[in-house]
């Protein structure tokens, strides 16, 4: 059979296949060797800029189902839940109460040791535009970037505690990656026994504090917060509760499920510290005596979630000096 | 001779994957159950693939696989990856298959988002990206698996619908010239 040589030559699909194949697989190797400010981590930064509308739209158009679904979650809600909370709200007035008094008197002794604020932390208040588009990741994307004195790295938490940390960061828009994805990790520890230990997530989103030892005393309830090891995160954020307690398989360490404080979803807002290392490690590490901290009032105090938009300070700190 | 509309079939792909990229980066996270997010362009990508040639499918599933990557936290060309060889892999197959019963249809379509669904989470595992391959097979790949092929289930009848349209067209236009 002869070749027709004016017949236009076709690219065989497998040949394209393996041209295209080839293709993902120097992306994938360049992508993961290359620095941060790579040029392949740049065009994401710019993908992330280009879709953040996108994103936007889909928050709005999908509010009214979202709320559908909070409103069914609530009509079904028994009498005996409705009493249970009615009893949690009257429980946690009281608290707040207590909660006041105790910081008025920390101030004052505050004032008499000549202590300063442990961690002088700015912060910025930004919104929650979209949860992650894949299963295999559990992020969140906020409506503010790099322009709004964001990096990477950065803490990034609710109203009632930690939830996550910057991973890219775009003009912007940011992605935050919560403690509860698989590829996070918190030192933390327990704030009835001050034991440190490795806060991380899984792939079905389940917390777990690891190398708590079973000579250590662990109740469901102990409230788990941030131990500022390693200098990302401020000491005395809040995380969570230990949900479930057991021996570990491995006859050392116990089994620790922590119950996170906050799950975020679109549409709520969320503080990112900004203020820098520098300032909180010299202080933990310097001023901290070990085994005189207190009952971890601290927590309470970077939790004031005056989540505005805008700076505004977070004074997360008179655990440290005592 | 008259051959099917060229452009017509290249402006369905066009058009099909920008709808559903918006649609996946817009519609997708506020729709997770359980966080399992459904991947409309893994559906998209099985479904083009079903109508098109094996160098458009593979094209289409590289491109909006990078799309993809470039725009969540994953790794930069695994879907790309991944999603070129399913394109290449359904449009390799004997398009008779697609013109059976819905409940072959259905199947066909639930094995081809288990196939891309499984490759993604076999490839993020070698590259040690996926830490618990047997939690995310039952996480993630099985209840995605489900996700993807009610989407395509839903759309495939549209596309055959509208293929179909395309061909009377070219029918009687052939016929009036004939």
């Amino acid at each position: 059979m002869a070749l027709n040589p004016n017949r236009p030559r076709k690219l065989p699909g497998g040949i394209l296949l393996f041209v295209l194949c080839l293709l993902s697989v120097v992306l994938l190797t360049v992508w993961a060797r290359e620095p941060i400010d790579g040029p392949l981590h740049r065009a994401k930064s710019v993908a992330e800029t280009a879709v953040t509308p996108l994103r936007l739209v889909g928050s709005v158009i999908t509010t009214p189902i979202s709320a559908l679904g909070t409103f069914f979650t609530n009509v079904t809600t028994d009498e005996e839940t409705v009493a249970a909370l009615r009893a949690q709200n009257e429980e946690l007035e009281s608290q707040v109460i207590r909660m006041e008094e105790y910081r008025q008197e920390n101030e004052r002794l505050s004032q008499l040791l000549g202590l300063k604020d442990a961690y002088n932390l700015e912060t910025v208040g930004a919104r929650v535009i979209s949860t992650s588009t894949d299963s295999w990741n559990r992020t969140i994307t906020i409506n503010k970037g790099s322009l709004a004195g964001l990096a990477v790295g950065m803490p990034v938490m609710s109203a009632n505690g930690l939830i996550g940390q910057i991973e890219s960061v775009s003009p912007y828009s940011s992605v935050v990656r919560l403690i509860i994805d698989e590829a996070s990790g918190v030192s933390a520890f327990l704030q009835s026994s001050r034991t440190e230990g490795v806060l991380s997530g899984s792939v079905d989103g389940v917390l777990r504090l690891d190398f708590i030892p079973l000579t250590v005393a662990v109740e469901p309830g102990d409230i788990v917060i941030t131990s500022g090891a390693g200098g990302v995160f401020p000491k005395g954020i809040p995380i969570g509760e230990v949900a479930t307690v057991e021996p570990g398989a491995s006859g050392v360490y116990h089994y620790i499920i922590v119950k996170p404080v906050t799950r975020v979803s679109a549409y709520e807002e969320v503080l990112v510290l900004i203020g820098n290392e520098a300032e909180i490690s010299p202080v933990e590490q310097g001023t901290a005596p070990s085994g005189s901290e207190g009952a971890g009032n601290g927590a309470e105090g970077s939790s004031a979630g005056d989540g505005t938009d805008g700076a505004s300070s977070a004074n997360g700190g008179t655990e440290a000096g005592r | 001779m008259i051959r099917e509309p060229r452009r017509t079939r290249l402006s369905f792909t066009v058009v099909g994957s920008l709808l559903t990229f918006i649609l996946q980066v817009t519609v997708a996270p506020n729709i997770a159950i359980l966080d399992v997010v459904p991947n409309f362009i893994l559906g998209f990508v099985i479904l083009n693939a079903m109508f098109s040639n094996t160098i458009r499918s593979s094209l289409t599933g590289f491109i909006l696989g990078l799309l993809f990557d470039l725009t969540t936290q994953g790794p930069l060309g695994a879907l790309s990856f991944v999603l070129a060889i399913v394109g290449y892999s359904v449009s390799s197959l004997n398009k008779e298959l697609f013109s059976g019963s819905w409940q072959v249809q259905a199947f066909f379509l639930l094995g081809a988002a288990f196939f891309g669904e499984l490759f993604y989470a076999v490839l993020l595992s070698v590259i040690g990206y996926d830490s618990d391959f047997l939690l995310s097979l039952g996480m993630r790949v099985l209840p995605g698996t489900l996700y993807d092929a009610l989407f395509g289930l839903i759309v495939f009848p549209l596309m055959q619908r509208s293929g179909e349209r395309r061909r009377g067209k070219s029918d009687l236009l052939r016929g009036k010239l004939d």
